[in-house]
């Protein structure tokens, strides 16, 4: 059974690997941005994760 | 006068590479493909292929067009963005059974994301065919 979590990983690395080819000129660029907007996604899903424990417990 | 004229001639001279988008829409990286973008168009259909099967091991379902029903039909034209992996599932029947699980939900966003995704592979790939890109 697939978690939430493991869920939204495999999303954001997906998601990433396509925003990365698609949006830069060279090889170095699609790279880099592609690792920048993992790693948005993954800090948006663990901050998303703690301000919904803080506010509901 | 003259650079509105050079920009109309510019214009028209510019072709729609249909054969490429439409290659694109098919298959993901199709349109790379055609391009000898061998690399970049296997990462695509490789991450496409992925989102939209698990999507189907999920269990997610298709949205359909339901006059009256905005985000149902907009879902089915994303959906529809698949190309032939929505085609061929359609053609070989399959259709989720409706249930009140989570993974089922993943599955469902995950086979409409994945749709969404291959029309940002389409524009790329019309970008490179009208040499906006390398």
């Amino acid at each position: 059974m697939l978690s939430h979590f493991t869920a939204a990983l495999i999303f954001a690395a997906v998601t990433s690997v396509v925003f990365g080819v698609t949006s830069k000129h060279t090889d170095r660029e699609r790279l880099l941005y592609g690792l920048w907007v993992f790693g948005i996604f993954l800090a948006v899903t663990l901050g998303a994760a703690w301000l919904m424990y803080l506010l509901h417990g | 006068m003259g650079s509105k004229a050079a920009t109309t001639e510019s214009a028209e001279r510019v072709q729609i590479p249909v054969g490429v988008i439409v290659a694109a829409w098919l298959l993901p990286g199709g349109g790379h493909f055609l391009q000898r973008r061998w690399g970049r168009g296997s990462l695509l259909l490789g991450a496409i292929s992925l989102m939209f099967f698990l999507g189907l091991a999920l269990g997610g379902r298709f949205f359909h067009i339901t006059p009256g029903n905005i985000v149902e039909t907009l879902g089915s034209l994303g959906d529809f963005c698949s190309g032939l992996f929505y085609f061929g599932v359609r053609f070989w029947g399959y259709e989720a059974v409706p249930v009140a699980a989570p993974a089922a939900d993943y599955g469902t966003k995950f086979l409409l994301v994945a749709g969404l995704l291959n029309v940002l592979c389409i524009l790329d790939a019309y970008d490179i065919a009208v040499g906006n890109k390398s």
